[in-house]
């Protein structure tokens, strides 16, 4: 039983270390850290000898870097050589989206995720950085395509617990790709979720809302940037992939589409939409440890993207059959708020703890697998990115 | 005394109307209007009978508009004949490169988004202004279904100087008409100075430039960043003041004395007593001179009201771990902290430069909705606050009405 848990919380204006003991019934929250900083990601790294804070850090005026802290948030490192596309690429890194410590068998070795879509490496805790060419330089990488919120983030990056080559990333309006090479090659693992999510997609071009000139303009570009013989679904977007360190043969992932589900590593998909009030949302979460549960926070509609009026996060149980509303202690009616791709992560203790961060600058807590959930004290700027470390 | 009260609440992602009476004790939240639709800035006009709505409604793709509504919020008309630049005019240049903003740049001759609305004249019904972004001030005289540009404040001398705010493009915003003189109209121009005409609108006199940062705060930041871009002097028109300000963040005409005017700018708050001739800096005895709301009493005792936000070198801009507004009641003499029913501590919220507004009622309601999209209300001035139901997309601007 861990005697620490931490929820670090990445906003649109710093971040924040939320603090409780095993129950997680009382937390304390941290004075802000990297005030005015963007934080896209935040995650702690329980491999060396003391843990370490990683923090996707952007400023419009500082740049950009992955901000390391060895006495939780107190101080930061945030130089980050080596952090950079090669010259030849003739790309700049706008955004650090995504920071993620390697596998245990490899202390030291941090993945960082970057728009435009990037993959970078490190094997000294964060220090010193690398591309990974194989996905950098991807043949695909001509049609990721420019998506409102950034260029073409690569902000999921997941590990096989079994296997330190084995991985998985996957880049928003770019596919999702799949390693077995420890990075040398990839492959694209996200044709088969387009054919389920074929119906959604054309159900949406329909949308009366996208009757403006300006609209179809905007979709007849997405649709006509796909490589050849590829459904447009496919490299669209996946908003965030997850898979469950129980069983690394299954992969989530909450697409703008839908939600959907693959049980052989992502060779085959299936939609699991159906029992869910909307097919849209950012951010899913799966338990650490048995039994399995899955939870996403479904949006109202793609123009409107809320929570509309009860703030609901969804779980399933039986890998997408049915879903269930999880509502005792979150806010309604009148509420609106909203959570982003990295917004909600569980805790892997007995029973497991669930987290969710809102737009609105709400932080959530479940104890007990969603049955209840409590406002952690205070009023953050927006939330972009919650994840629990127990210690 | 009023028999209904409005809060209309423009966010990020639609509108919401809160209703209540004239206690103003509860409040019934209405549903989202236009959902998905930014709503930069609402006004409620009471010339006509019942009072009409109007709403900056902008969308990412599916365009801009003034909406309007006849019956009190139900139903909207979002269609906005003639609102855009002539085609001869491209709008300001582009900006260069690297430039603030400059990632935001909107097509030449498109209008990027509608910032402000407001009704004209008294004695002109039917007149109302739009603001928009590129910088351009337009005129509807049929209570905003059609819409012709202001071309003496659109094709200025000074426009190629109007550089852009951290929002993209330079834009146009708190539009106010002299209530003693129809033809004589204020505005800002973000990043670019404050305008006058006293003849409805041919021509058009800057008269922000006479106020000068005097908060030593401030005055040390400005002097760090004439050092940084030694070239920011050699951007500015001939004759120009580098020290006069060229950026509020909200202008106010106090309604009651209608000599005096309100500015929240970025390096401070001023306040002019000869309808901006003179301008005297009274960001002392604020915990910051950053701010964007400030809001006036409609009638008397006067109160003028501001949000202070932190504004450390990394640009947090919040208010610190207690929510605060500051009042004053001796134009800018002392400022006094109000806090009772605002959240605290650990909280770190901001409000736009639209999000404050009072309402005129005796005793008058003061209205704040933040970046987090929660709103509180005042019904004594700010001596207590109510937070209102609902959390809502983080929120843009606040407009009440009594009528």
């Amino acid at each position: 039983m861990a005697a620490q848990v931490k929820v670090l919380v990445g906003t649109r204006k710093g971040a924040f270390v939320y603090s409780s003991d095993e129950r997680r019934q009382s937390w304390q929250q941290s004075e802000p850290m990297l005030e005015g900083w963007q934080v896209y990601h935040m995650t702690a790294d329980v491999r060396g000898n003391r843990p370490r804070l990683y923090a996707a850090a952007n400023n419009p005026w500082w740049g950009r870097s992955i901000a390391r802290s060895e006495d939780w948030g107190k101080t930061w490192e945030q130089r980050t050589e080596g952090l950079a596309f090669p010259a030849d690429m003739g790309l700049k890194i706008e955004t650090a989206w995504h920071v993620r410590p390697g596998h245990d068998r490899e202390p030291g070795v941090v993945y960082a995720g970057t728009a435009p879509g990037g993959l970078f490496r490190s094997e000294d805790w964060g220090a010193t950085w690398r591309p990974v060419d194989g996905i950098n330089r991807h043949p695909l990488r001509p049609y990721w395509s420019w998506v409102p919120d950034g260029l073409s983030p690569l902000h999921s990056i997941e590990l096989d617990p079994n296997d330190p080559a084995h991985m998985y990333v996957a880049i928003s309006g770019g596919g999702s790709y799949e390693t077995r090479d420890a990075g040398a090659s990839w492959q694209m693992i996200s044709y088969h979720a387009a054919k389920t999510s074929r119906a959604t997609w054309q159900h949406q071009e329909q949308h009366p809302m996208v009757a403006s000139p300006e609209a179809r303009a905007f979709v007849s570009q997405h649709a006509a940037n796909v490589p050849p013989d590829t459904d447009p679904a496919a490299v669209f977007d996946m908003h965030r992939m997850r898979l469950d360190q129980k069983d690394p043969r299954r992969l989530w992932a909450q697409a703008h589409t839908g939600v959907f589900h693959s049980g052989d590593g992502g060779a085959t998909w299936r939609e699991v939409t159906q029992d869910l009030p909307s097919f849209h949302g950012f951010p899913i979460a799966v338990t650490r440890r048995a039994p399995d549960a899955v939870f996403a926070v479904p949006l109202q509609a793609d123009e409107f993207r809320v929570c509309h009026g009860q703030f609901t996060v969804y779980r399933t149980r039986d890998t997408g059959e049915t879903w269930e509303s999880l509502t005792d202690g979150l806010p309604g009616p009148g509420d609106y708020q909203s959570v982003y791709r990295e917004g909600m992560d569980t805790d892997g203790l007995d029973p497991e703890g669930v987290y969710v961060g809102t737009s609105n600058g709400q932080v959530f807590a479940s104890a007990d697998g969603g049955d209840h959930w409590q406002r952690l004290p205070g009023t953050v700027p927006p939330v972009l990115s919650v994840t629990c470390a127990a210690l | 005394m009023a028999a209904q009260v409005k809060l209309l609440v423009g966010t990020k992602k639609g509108a919401f109307i809160y209703s209540s009476d004239e206690k103003r004790q509860r409040w019934e939240i209405s549903d989202p209007v236009l959902p998905g639709w930014s709503f930069y800035n609402m006004a409620a006009d009471l010339r006509s009978d019942p009072p009409r709505f109007y709403a900056a409604a902008n969308h990412w793709a599916w365009g801009r508009s003034v909406a309007k509504s006849k019956d009190l919020g139900k139903t909207w008309d979002y269609r906005s004949e003639g609102l855009a630049f002539p085609p001869d005019m491209k709008g300001a240049p582009p900006l260069a490169p690297g430039a603030p903003g400059e990632w935001q740049n909107t097509p030449p001759g498109v209008i990027g988004n509608i910032w402000n609305v407001a009704p004209g004249h008294a004695s002109e019904p039917g007149v109302v202004f739009a603001g928009t972004q590129p910088a351009g001030l337009f005129r509807s005289e049929d209570w905003g279904n059609s819409w012709r540009p202001v071309e003496g404040i659109n094709r200025h001398p000074d426009r190629k100087y109007w550089t852009g705010t951290g929002g993209g493009d330079s834009c146009i915003h708190s539009i106010h008409v002299d209530p003693r003189d129809a033809k004589r109209i204020y505005l800002c121009v973000g990043a670019g100075g404050s305008y006058e005409s006293k003849d409805n609108g041919e021509t058009w006199q800057l008269f922000s430039q006479s106020a000068r940062v005097g908060n030593p705060q401030a005055k040390k930041l400005i002097a760090e960043m004439a050092q940084q871009f030694p070239d920011f002097a050699a951007s500015l028109p001939p004759g120009r003041d580098p020290h006069g300000l060229d950026e509020l963040h909200k202008l106010r005409l106090d309604p009651k004395n209608p000599d005096r005017m309100w500015g929240q700018a970025h390096w401070g708050v001023f306040c002019s007593n000869d309808s901006g001739a003179n301008w005297a800096d009274v960001t002392e005895g604020l915990p910051s001179f950053h701010g964007f709301p400030i809001a006036v009493t409609q009638r008397e005792p006067d109160g003028v009201y501001v949000v202070p936000l932190d504004y450390g070198q990394d640009n947090f801009r919040v208010s610190l771990s207690q929510f605060t507004i500051y009042r004053t009641r001796d134009a800018g003499k002392t400022w006094e902290p109000l806090t009772n029913g605002l959240p605290g501590p650990d909280d770190y919220q901001s409000v736009y430069r639209e999000g404050l507004d009072t309402d005129g009622l005796d005793p008058e309601g003061v209205y704040v909705g933040t970046s987090n999209g929660a709103v509180f209300a005042s019904a004594d001035g700010g001596d207590h606050w109510q937070r209102l139901p609902g959390t809502l997309p983080p929120i843009l601007s606040v407009s009440a009405a009594a009528f």
